[in-house]
């Protein structure tokens, strides 16, 4: 066998769109591109979650690892949720990045790779409830 | 002139590290954006930034007014 190794994230995306979550949350839509995120000021971005009201967009650049995307979805998530409603639950309201970006690897960790059922598990967890 | 329930909140996770969240309203295409502290909690830091846009917003209805 030879040295090169190419991984790509075998998680379909597709599955996510329209996608209702506990919270009464929905992924309206959910995009991997090749194409650079890059802002009007030229930041460039490796992902971007769009909230209005409860509604979610996400672009998250392609060419992750499957664990990678597993751990930006949990993260994107679980963080516009917290940033959507006006009181989240106890359990984020002190959660700084850091601290999101260790729940999201520990859920990776707990349940695997990000799914509709892991991203409610998620939401439950941390004390989001509701439809 | 503004619609506060349209408000809409990018969480935008940059490539050289870092997170920027911003705040734009469609209709007057206001927006106001911060690069969040990365050990300040992310609900305070977002209410307020909210709490500042919406001063904003304010000062646009009333300047349209």
């Amino acid at each position: 066998m030879g040295e090169w190794c190419l991984i790509f994230a075998v998680i379909d995306i597709n599955q996510f769109k329209n996608l209702r979550l506990h919270g009464g949350f929905l992924i309206k839509d959910i995009e991997l591109t090749d194409a650079p995120i890059v802002d009007a000021i030229g930041r460039e971005a490796v992902a971007q979650t769009r909230v209005i009201a409860r509604e979610f967009r996400l672009f998250i650049r392609a060419g992750l690892s499957e664990e990678e995307l597993s751990i930006t979805l949990y993260h994107e998530i679980l963080e516009a949720a917290s940033v959507a409603v006006a009181n989240p639950p106890d359990r984020v309201i002190e959660f700084n990045e850091a601290d999101f970006e260790r729940a999201a690897r520990e859920a990776h960790e707990r349940w695997g790779d990000a799914s509709p059922a892991n991203l409610n598990l998620l939401l439950q967890f941390h004390g989001f409830r509701g439809q | 002139m503004v619609d506060r329930d349209k408000i809409q909140f990018d969480l935008i996770k940059l490539a050289g590290g870092g997170r920027i969240l911003r705040l734009t309203e469609p209709r007057s295409g206001l927006a106001l954006e911060k690069k969040l502290a990365p050990a300040d909690a992310v609900v305070r830091q977002k209410k307020k930034l909210l709490h500042a846009f919406e001063a904003a917003l304010a000062r646009v209805e009333l300047a349209a007014a």
